[in-house]
C-alpha cells in the first residue's frame, strides 16, 4: 500500500488518540504493521490502537459530542450520547461466516438515527439504556444517515437520562412529483395513475396485499406503494396527502396506506400518455438529485467499461461467471449474454449506462449468436469488447431508462437506445436564425 | 460523490486562451482549468482535423505530439507511454484526418512566460464529418449557455456560486463562471458570439469539412511545445511583435487598418504562423498596441 493511502487512517488514529503521539510515529508504525507484517489495516489500525490509546477507559472528550442530528453520512470517527429507543439481534453471513449484529435506533434530543453493531460487546446494552459512544462512523442508506458501531468504536452505558426528541408530525407538505427531494418527508401531491399492479408480499404475520404503479404529474413521475387497498384504478386523478417520502438508491419513492387522505380530483389534467412522454433531460439535473423515471438523454459514449460485450451468466442464478464458475453455484455451464456498460456523458454530466442484449444487437448490428461465432474465430471472448468500442465510442446516442444515483453518480437500466441522427444542419440554421433574432 | 468529471465541449480558442488553474492541493482529487467563460475543465470531448503529428519520441517508445484543428484554431494532443492505445491510433494517422477525442486539460508551463494548454487522450478514434458538424453544434449550443451565465457573472460586483444558482443556473455552470468572472478582466465576449455564429452557419450551409489546401499549407506547421522551441519563441518574442507590428503598419494603406488575411499571408513569408501570429496579436490588444477598427481589421493605436 502507499505511503499516501495510509494518511487517512493515520489521520483517523490521531483522532481517536489525541495527540499524545507525533504523528510520524504513528505513520511509521502503521507502515510497519502493514509492509513488514502483513496485517490487513483494520487490523493494523486496532493494534496501534490498543497500544498508544485507551480504547474503553477515557472519558470522551465532551467537545467532540455531536447531537445526531449534526451527524452526516460518512463521517469516520464520530462520538455522541443516546438512549436506546429498540435493539434487535440477528444472524448475518459476512465473507463466508456466520456472524451475530445488533440493530436498532438511538435517539438524543435532536432526533434518531439506526444503528448497526458489527462487534458486540461482552457487556450489552438494552433498550432504555443511554450509551456513550465513541468512535463510531457513519453511512448513507436508503437516504438516512445510519450509524455503524465496529470493532474500534468504544461503547459505554453512562448514567444520565436524556430527553427524547418529540418525532415530530409534520404535516404533508403540497409538492409537485417532479421536485421531490431528500427534504420532503410526508407530502401531499396530485397526479394521475399512470399504471398500478396488485402484489402479494410475505410479511411477518402472513402473506399481504400491497399495490405499486406509477403516478405522474406536468413535471414527473414517481413509483408508489400503497400498503393496502387504496381502491386506486389506472387513470384515475387523485390528491394524495400524507403518503411518505422514501429512498431506494437514491430514487425517491411514495409509500401510503388507509391512513392517507385520498381524494379524486375533477377537472382537466394532462392525460396519461402526455405525461408519460419523457422529456430530453440533461445529465447534471440527475447528478443533483434523486434518480428519476423513465428520463430520456441525449449523450455521447466516452468509455465502454469492464465487463461490457459477451459476458457468460449463471444458469441458475444469472450472476456474471468468472473464470466460467458462479460465485455461488461453482463451476457451471455459462448461458451467454451480451450487454454494454458505457459512460454517456451530455457536456452536462456523465453516467454509466447498462445496455441490454436486445438494444446492443440492434446497435452494433450483429446478433449475439454473430458474436460468439466471431470470438471463436479469433479464439477471443474479449474481442467482442474491440467490437462494441470500435462502432460505439464517440458516437451520439439516445437513451431512455430508469436512473438511479450512488455514491459514483447516476446510472441508467437502458429500456431503449437509438444512435442520435439529428439534422445538424437544420438545427444549426434554427440557432442561427434565434440569434440574430435576439440581436 | 466520486462521480465521473463530465467532457466539456469547448472550442480551443477558448480552452486555449484558459489562464485560471485550480490545482487540488489533495491527493486524487482532479485539477481544472477555468476557461474564460467559466468552463471548469478536467476532461474534454472535441473533434476536428488532426492537421500535423510528430513522434517526439522513440520508435520503441513513441510520443506523439499532434494538432487538431476546429473551427477556431487549433488543440495540441500530446500522447505518451501511459496513453497505449491513443499513441498507436495517433501514430498511425495520416493528416488531414477527422478525429474525436476524449481527454483531460494538461498546462505545460516551465516558467511564467510560457503556457501550453494540450490534452491528454484517454480514447482517439476517427470519424467522419458528420460527427464534427455534431461537435461544432453541440459546441455552439452550451458556448452560447456559458456566453449568457458570464453576462450575468460579469455585472455582478462579487460573482458567487450561490448568486448564479439564485438565477437558475446549475451548478456545474455557476462554479466555473464565478471563478472566471473574478479571475479575467474584461472577456470579449462578442468575439466569442461572433465565433459561434460563424461556426453555426459553416454547419448550416453543410460545407462537406473538406479542407481547402490553402488552410491545409497554413495549419500545416510542426508542434511547438518541444522545450528547444518553447526557448526560442520565448527569445524571439520580442522581435516577432516588432515585425507583427511593422507589418500591420504597411498594410494599412488607406488608414482603415489593415486585413487581417493579409497580415496572415505577410506574416507567415516572414516566418511567423498563423497560430503564433493569433497569439502576438491578442497580446497586442491586450497591451493597448493594437485594436480592431471594424472586423477583420487591425490598426495600430
Amino acid at each position: 500500500m502507499d505511503k499516501e493511502d495510509l494518511s487517512p487512517h493515520v489521520d483517523e488514529i490521531m483522532e481517536a488518540i489525541g495527540d499524545k503521539v507525533p504523528r510520524e510515529k504513528i505513520s511509521e508504525e502503521l507502515e510497519r504493521y502493514i509492509d513488514v507484517f502483513r496485517l490487513n489495516i483494520q487490523t493494523a489500525k486496532r493494534t496501534i490502537l490498543k497500544k498508544f490509546g485507551d480504547l474503553t477507559e477515557e472519558p470522551v472528550i465532551s467537545a467532540n459530542l455531536k447531537k445526531l442530528s449534526e451527524i452526516q453520512p460518512g463521517e469516520m470517527s464520530v462520538n455522541f450520547v443516546g438512549k436506546i429507543i429498540t435493539v434487535n439481534d440477528k444472524e448475518i453471513e459476512a465473507r463466508g461466516e456466520k456472524k451475530r449484529i445488533l440493530y436498532g435506533l438511538i435517539g438524543d434530543d435532536t432526533g434518531t438515527l439506526s444503528y448497526t453493531v458489527w462487534d458486540i460487546p461482552e457487556k450489552r446494552f438494552d433498550r432504555g439504556d443511554v450509551i456513550s459512544v465513541r468512535n463510531a462512523y457513519s453511512k448513507e442508506y436508503n437516504g438516512r444517515v445510519q450509524l455503524n458501531f465496529g470493532s474500534r468504536t468504544g461503547i459505554k452505558e453512562i448514567d444520565e437520562e436524556i430527553e427524547l426528541a418529540d418525532i415530530p408530525i409534520s404535516t404533508p407538505k403540497p409538492a409537485k412529483i417532479g421536485e421531490i427531494d431528500d427534504d420532503a418527508r410526508s407530502v401531499e401531491v396530485t397526479g394521475r395513475i399512470v399504471s398500478i399492479e396488485k402484489k402479494i408480499i410475505s410479511g411477518d404475520s402472513g402473506p399481504r396485499e400491497i399495490f405499486t404503479g406509477l403516478i405522474a404529474d406536468e413535471t414527473g413521475r414517481i413509483r408508489f406503494t400503497s400498503w393496502g387497498d387504496t381502491r386506486l384504478k389506472e387513470d384515475d386523478v387523485v390528491c394524495i396527502s400524507g403518503a411518505s417520502v422514501r429512498f431506494w438508491r437514491g430514487m425517491p419513492q411514495l409509500n401510503f396506506d388507509e391512513r392517507a387522505e385520498i381524494t379524486r380530483v375533477k377537472g382537466d389534467f394532462p392525460d396519461a400518455k402526455s405525461l408519460m412522454e419523457s422529456q430530453i433531460a440533461e445529465i447534471f439535473s440527475l447528478n443533483e438529485g434523486a434518480g428519476a423515471i423513465d428520463v430520456t438523454i441525449n449523450g455521447v459514449i466516452m468509455q465502454i467499461r469492464e465487463g461490457s460485450g459477451l459476458i457468460f451468466r449463471c444458469p441458475e442464478c444469472k450472476r456474471v461467471l468468472q473464470k466460467g464458475s458462479c460465485r455461488i453455484h461453482g463451476k457451471v455451464d455459462g448461458v451467454a449474454d451480451l450487454r454494454v456498460k458505457g459512460v454517456i456523458d451530455d457536456g452536462t454530466g456523465a453516467l454509466t449506462a447498462i445496455i441490454n442484449r436486445d438494444l446492443t444487437e440492434e446497435l452494433i448490428d450483429m446478433t449475439i449468436d454473430e458474436c460468439i461465432e466471431k470470438a471463436r474465430e479469433v479464439m477471443d471472448y474479449d474481442s467482442i469488447k474491440d467490437i462494441l468500442e470500435d462502432r460505439l465510442l464517440a458516437q451520439p446516442l439516445q437513451l431512455r431508462g430508469n436512473v438511479t444515483v450512488d455514491e459514483y453518480g447516476p446510472m441508467m437500466i437502458a429500456q431503449s437506445a437509438d444512435r442520435l441522427d439529428p439534422d445538424i444542419k437544420s438545427e444549426a440554421e434554427k440557432l442561427v436564425i434565434r440569434l440574430e433574432e435576439s440581436e | 460523490m466520486n462521480a465521473r468529471e463530465l467532457a466539456w465541449r469547448v472550442f480551443s480558442k477558448e480552452f486555449n486562451s484558459s489562464t485560471l488553474d485550480i490545482i487540488s492541493t489533495e491527493e486524487k482529487a482532479p485539477s481544472y482549468v477555468v476557461t474564460p467563460l467559466g468552463a471548469k475543465v478536467n476532461r474534454v470531448f472535441a473533434v476536428g482535423v488532426v492537421t500535423d503529428t510528430e513522434n517526439i519520441g522513440s520508435e520503441e517508445s513513441p510520443m506523439i505530439r499532434a494538432r487538431m484543428a476546429d473551427p477556431s484554431g487549433s488543440y495540441y494532443i500530446s500522447a505518451g507511454q501511459f496513453q497505449p492505445e491513443a499513441t498507436m491510433v495517433l501514430r498511425d494517422i495520416q493528416p488531414p484526418e477527422f478525429v474525436a477525442i476524449v481527454g483531460k486539460a494538461r498546462v505545460y508551463s516551465p516558467d511564467e512566460s510560457v503556457r501550453l494548454l494540450s490534452i491528454r487522450p484517454e480514447v482517439i478514434r476517427k470519424c467522419d464529418s458528420k460527427l464534427r458538424d455534431y461537435w461544432v453544434y453541440e459546441t455552439c449550443r452550451m458556448t452560447l449557455q456559458r456566453i449568457d451565465i458570464m453576462k450575468e457573472a460579469m455585472e455582478m460586483s462579487d460573482p458567487s456560486v450561490e448568486e448564479l444558482k439564485k438565477l437558475g443556473y446549475p451548478d456545474y455552470l455557476a462554479e466555473g463562471a464565478a471563478a472566471a468572472a473574478k479571475h479575467y478582466e474584461n472577456v470579449d465576449l462578442r468575439a466569442f458570439e461572433e465565433l459561434v455564429r460563424d461556426s453555426l452557419r459553416e454547419v448550416a450551409s453543410g460545407s462537406t469539412g473538406e479542407i481547402k489546401e490553402v488552410d491545409l499549407e497554413e495549419m500545416i506547421v510542426s508542434p511547438e511545445a518541444d522545450e528547444v522551441e518553447v526557448a526560442e519563441i520565448k527569445a524571439s518574442s520580442e522581435d516577432q511583435e516588432e515585425t507583427v507590428l511593422q507589418t500591420i503598419d504597411s498594410l494599412d494603406k488607406d488608414g482603415k487598418g489593415s486585413d487581417w488575411n493579409e497580415v496572415v499571408v505577410d506574416a507567415k513569408r516572414r516566418g511567423i504562423d498563423r497560430e503564433r501570429l493569433e497569439e502576438i496579436c491578442t497580446d497586442l490588444m491586450d497591451r493597448g498596441e493594437i485594436y480592431e477598427p471594424e472586423l477583420g481589421r487591425l490598426k495600430r493605436i
